[in-house]
This record gives structure tokens, sequence and C-alpha cells, in this order.
């Protein structure tokens, strides 16, 4: 699961950014952030504070309307969102919105195989990520019947099996009981010592203060506060 | 003295519930009781039967929610599957989990006259509860406005007054603080202990324990039955 | 929103006459003069046409190809525009063309005169028309949740293509089975909807008696027969003329 690429400067970085979604309604004013690999970084903030735009934003699925956003050093102002697919990853606060397949093996294969993949490379690369993910008994299983839980590591490896270095996760633990946001949280941490970034947009205080390398504070569209361990 | 007063407001006794299709019981011989004023919790891990036991409380399992069920379910010493619909939402209120899957109208007003139109109430009447239940929520103010506008802790408000305007004595929060933020489930607490202040019997569904300090007991829905709280899930 | 309010039911009047009207009128002047007048209407109610243009641009440009393929290949004696020997558009097929045009701005101009009132004024005003109540309901939830449902349909085109898929390099034998995983969620949060909708609704007595009462009464006022009364008759004057008039 590491990026081949090589580069040494921050995985994502913003320079200047400011968003809005109409004229005057400024979500993010000014902010500039690096994220590096092998880090958690929670984004915390009240709602409104410009949390989920900033995530939107480093995903690519928002454009920012001045200011760059570079990823691995190449700047993503011309980028197509299936161009930021393969660089990092971006998990809906609900699963259910990013699962498409008729069961969990095709879940994590279908992009490949769209993509011209062998469906017998992709099937093995498939079976990999869902051992890694304790999934693998579920191969056959209707996505839609997993917990949620189980919903949420299967989205993780669909988008893993793309190769990105980087995971963004909004608000993962909403309507997660204890013992499966533990869970979560052990498989986020396993996979930045694996050497994946994680930023990961929370309210769960518990999780900042025992998983985060990083806090990011955010208020009214800006960084109110940064503090690294 | 009526049969209501002097009854037991929620009991089950030895429930069994199979979901269509599946081929375990999600309910496996679940036995409660619940007194009046109670502001009971279940908590659970996902998927544990909590919102089931909740449907077959309120009668909507398995009318809607297809499945077989065994066993007793009563309110007010009443079997459940025996009353009618009008009878059941003038008893028994629900409050569900996703604020966006109960609310469907383009008002506030029409969203809370929507229960006691469908009980053909006088006009005056349903006047009347309208703004009862909206004092009660203290959300008087959005009356005429559009529920979409608003937070999830105040849809949820809003969810809980189009129920409350039925005036049922039994109310069922089905994860009802899950979705929202820490405002939010600051609100619905402050309304949970205010009902029970009015003398509501009320069943709160949570898997997240800090949302359970406003119950008097916790039970623990643990494989397909109910035990005691005794610190874990 | 205009202060002295219409009934929606005056407004459903104006809209099937301008309709009714631009669909049988067949000359070509009269049809323009609708457009004119549902055009002005419209601005009247106070549609946002800047905001509405441009967010049905692609309708338009379809309702523009549609019009075209309207107008060629229409027999007629006054041939406009010839290529290579064929007669490709023609006076008639021209005529035809631009009414087909602006009997479908009209259509689309009166829906957004229909949106300008609350919907479910709009369901009490058909219901009070003896329309059932079911059927006014249900058109109505589901007013309220397209706007949901566009909004995952977007999510859900977005997630797929994040997992690197360019939709504009899919092969044509494979679009097919792209679409059915990109509507796949969608659909699936329409049926779980659907479910905890009809749970709501149910607890709250929905169909519990065989009629209900609505604490939303619409009272047609005079203004309102007095629009509704001119609106017919005026359109039945154009419609006539249109037909008695020469040219």
């Amino acid at each position: 699961m590491e990026d081949a690429r090589g580069f040494g400067g921050p995985y994502v970085e913003l320079e200047n950014v400011c968003f809005s979604y109409r004229l005057g309604d400024f979500r993010l004013r000014d902010v500039s952030l690096a994220f590096d690999r092998a880090r958690i970084t929670a984004v915390v903030g009240q709602n409104g504070s410009g949390k989920t735009t900033l995530g939107k934003l480093m995903a690519g699925i928002l454009k920012p309307q001045s200011g760059e956003i570079r990823l691995l050093g190449e700047a993503t102002k011309q980028m197509g969102l299936h161009e930021f697919g393969s660089k990092i990853g971006y998990l809906f606060q609900n699963p259910e919105r990013q699962l498409f397949a008729q069961t969990v093996e095709e879940e994590v294969t279908f992009a490949q195989e769209l993509l011209g993949v062998p469906p017998d490379a992709a099937r093995e690369k498939a079976g990999g990520l869902l051992r890694a993910l304790h999934l693998d008994h579920l191969k056959k299983a209707a996505p839609l019947k997993l917990s949620r839980g189980e919903k949420q590591r299967l989205v993780i490896a669909a988008i893993l099996v793309n190769g990105p270095g980087f995971l963004l996760l909004d608000e993962p633990s909403t309507a997660l009981d204890p013992e499966r946001k533990a869970a979560l949280y052990g498989m986020l941490a396993r996979l930045c010592e694996q050497g994946i970034g994680i930023a990961v947009i929370t309210h769960d205080d518990g999780f900042v203060k025992r998983y985060a390398h990083r806090v990011v504070t955010m208020e009214g569209g800006r960084v109110v506060r940064d503090e690294k361990d | 003295m009526t049969a209501e007063q002097t009854t037991c407001p929620v009991e089950v006794e030895n429930l069994y519930f199979r979901y269509a299709g599946a081929e375990k019981n999600v309910l496996n011989g679940v036995s409660l009781r619940v007194s009046e004023g109670e502001v009971l919790a279940i908590a659970g891990l996902s998927g544990s039967g909590k919102s089931t036991l909740c449907y077959c409380i309120a009668g909507l399992a398995p009318r809607l929610v297809k499945g077989r069920i065994k066993g007793a379910v009563r309110i007010f010493s009443e079997d459940v599957s025996e009353l009618k619909t009008a009878e059941v939402a003038t008893r028994l209120g629900i409050v569900f989990q996703e604020p966006d899957d109960q609310l469907f109208s383009p008002t506030i007003e029409d969203e809370v006259a929507f229960g006691p139109e469908n009980l053909c109430l006088p006009r005056e009447e349903i006047g009347r509860r309208i703004g009862e239940a909206l004092e009660s929520v203290g959300m008087a103010e959005y009356r005429m406005g559009n529920p979409e506008n608003l937070s999830g802790g105040q849809k949820q408000l809003i969810a809980l007054a189009s129920v409350l305007s039925m005036r049922p004595r039994i109310l069922i929060f089905d994860e009802t603080m899950s979705q929202i933020d820490r405002t939010g489930k600051k609100r619905i607490k402050d309304m949970i202990n205010k009902l029970r202040a009015e003398g509501k019997t009320i069943l709160m569904v949570e898997h997240d324990f800090d949302n359970m300090d406003v119950a008097d007991r916790i039970l623990v829905m643990r494989g397909g039955k109910l035990h005691p709280y005794d610190g874990a899930l | 929103m205009k202060k002295t309010k219409l009934d929606p039911r005056s407004l459903l009047v104006i809209v099937l006459c301008l309709s009714t009207a631009v669909l049988v009128a067949q000359n070509i002047y009269f049809v323009l003069g609708i457009g004119a007048a549902s055009f002005a209407i419209a601005l009247a109610f106070g549609v946002d046409f800047i905001r509405l243009v441009k967010r049905f641009r692609r309708i338009v440009y379809l309702l523009l190809v549609i019009s075209l393929v309207q107008s060629i290949f229409t027999p007629d004696t006054n041939v406009l525009i010839r290529v290579f020997s064929v007669n490709l558009v023609t006076e008639k097929g021209l005529l035809m063309g631009v009414k087909t045009f602006v009997r479908m701005l009209v259509i689309l101009t009166s829906a957004s005169i229909m949106t300008t009132v609350n919907y479910r004024e709009t369901v009490q005003g058909l219901v009070q028309w003896k329309v059932p109540y079911l059927l006014a309901f249900m058109v109505s939830v589901a007013l309220r949740f397209l706007p949901i449902f566009a909004g995952e349909l977007k999510d859900s085109l977005t997630a797929l293509q994040l997992r690197g898929i360019d939709l504009k390099k899919i092969p044509f034998g494979k679009k097919l089975r792209v679409y059915v995983y990109l509507l796949t969620p969608v659909v699936m949060s329409v049926l779980k909807r659907a479910q905890t909708l009809s749970m709501a609704m149910e607890a709250r007595a929905f169909g519990a008696y065989p009629s209900r009462v609505s604490y939303l009464v619409l009272k047609l006022k005079a203004r309102d027969y007095i629009v509704q009364l001119t609106s017919v008759l005026l359109s039945a004057a154009y419609i006539t003329g249109s037909f008695v008039l020469p040219l």
C-alpha cells in the first residue's frame, strides 16, 4: 500500500485556499495546511466551521475559488475526480452512499475491471485487502446486509484497491457502537503504521485524544489551532 | 378507575421475532415491564434487535415490518396486535433515528398537524394541539418555517412535536440522538426529563452510553434477550 | 411571494388555460403571443428566470434539438434551405419547429409558475377539488424527496468517479453496467426511506379512518373567481380567434 512515486514533500497541501458556495457565503477563508503520510490528523470544529468543506476540497469534490491544492506536489486544478481517486480516498459519512455492487468481492473488484485489470488479478488484490480488513468470510455476501462497521471497512477496502496513499474520513464513527468504533480506529491506526496518511473529520473527543497525532481546529472557515504531538 | 390508570404501560412477555427471509430469530424470548413515568434505556450493539423490539411494541412489526412474531406485547393491558391504528397512535408515539425520514411536510405547522388530521379531530382542536406541542418542545417561533432549514437536533424536536400532538402516554426514542450534535442531544435529553416530569413513560434505545444518563434503568439487549446492565454491552 | 396571494387553484386555472391555448392554437403569431404572455405572467408571480435557465440549461438545449428535428424534412412548396438536392427546411417545417419550441417553453414556464406556491397548499387545492387525498399526498411526498434523491445521485456519481472511473472513457458496451452501479445506492436509499417513512406515517395514524380532516383550508376569494373566470374566457376567445382570423 505504499506510494511508489517517492515524492518527498507533504502528501496533500493547501495554499491560501478560499471557497464559497455562493457569493459572500465563505466556507473556507485563506486556509493553508499540509498533510503528511503515516500520520493521523483529526479535523475538529462546530457544525458550519468548514471542516466538511475542507475535506471535500482535499478530495477534489469541490474546487477552490482561489488558492492552490496540491497532491504529491502536483497542482490539482485541472484534475478530474477519477484522478483524485488513485491518490486520495474519501469516505462519506454514510457508507451506503458508496456501495455499488451485488457482492462484497465485486465491490472491491468492479472498478479495477472497468479500468481494464484482468479479473483474476483484480480478485487476488481484492482478496488481500478483504483479509486485511477482516471481511474475507463475507466475500459473497450482499454489501447492504452488512453491519455499519462492516460496510465502512468494505468501502475502505474498495478505496484502497486503487492504491491511494491518503484517506479522508467524514465523521466515520457516527451511529457506531463503542465496540465497532474501537475496531475502526484500531484499523485506521494499523493503516497509518503501514504508511497511509489519514485525516478524520470528527466530533469524537475520545478518538482525538487517543489516536490523533495532530489536531486541526476549524472555526468560521479558518484554521484557529493546529496542534502536533 | 379505568383500565388505563391501574395497569402497566408496556408489558412484553416472551417475545420472539424473526424477519421475513431470515435464518435466525432477532428476538429470542424478550420479557419486559415498564412502569408508568419511568425512563428505561435499552442498550446494545448495532443489529442486536433493540429497534426491532421497538417496532414490535409500537405494533409496526409484523404489520409493516414483515416477519414472524410469537409472544405477547401489551400496552396498558391491551394486546397491541388487536388495537386499531388510531388506538395505538393515541397511546404510543415513536421518534426514529433519521430526522429526514420522518418529516415530509413543507411547513412545520403542517407536519405537527398531520397526526391530529389523520385522527379526524375538529380543526380548532388541531390548532390547539399544534400550539401546545410546539410550545412543549420550545419551537413555537418556527411554526410557519420550512423543516429543511433546521439543524438535526431541531428536526428531531419537530419530529417529537409531531408525535406529541397525538398526546401519547408512552414515547419511544429509537436512537433519536445518534445523528445529531452535542447541542441537539442536550435538547432531546432536556425534553425527556420534562416528559418524565409530566408522567409519560419513556423507552429509549441507544448504543452510546453518553446518551443514557437521563435513564432511570438500563437494560442490555444481547443474544436476543434483555439483561440487566452490568457495565458492558 | 406576492402579498396579495392568489389561491393555488387560481394559478392552476391560469396554467391550464395557458397550456391548453398554446397547444390548440395553430396560428404562429397566436402561439408566440401566448409564449410572451406566459413569460410575463411568470415574471409577475416572481419566477426567477435567470436562476431557472441556469439550472435547466440542458433541458432547454434538448428542447431546441427536438424542435430542430421537428422542423426538418417537412414537405412544403416553399423551400428555405436545400442541401445536396434534399429539401431540408421548408417554411412549414420552420413554423412547426418554432411552434414546438414555444409550446414546450410555455409548459415549462407554467410549471415554474406552480413552484411559486407552497406545495402543501397546491395539494390542498387539489384535494378540495376532489382529487383523492392519497394521490395528492403521494405527489407531494415525491416532490419533497426529489431534491434529496438528486443530491444522493450526485454523491453516488462523485463516489463512483473517486474509484478511478472516468465516465467519459467507458466503452459503450460497459456503459449500462456503470449506470446500474450508479443507481444502486440511490435505489437502496429510496427503498429504505420509503420503509421508515411509511412507519412514521402509520405511527401517526395515517389511514386510520376512511377520511381525514385538513387543518389547512383554502377559501376562494372574489379576486380568485375573477382571475379564474377571466383566464377561461380570455383563453376561449384567444383560441377561437386563432382559428377564425386569417393569416
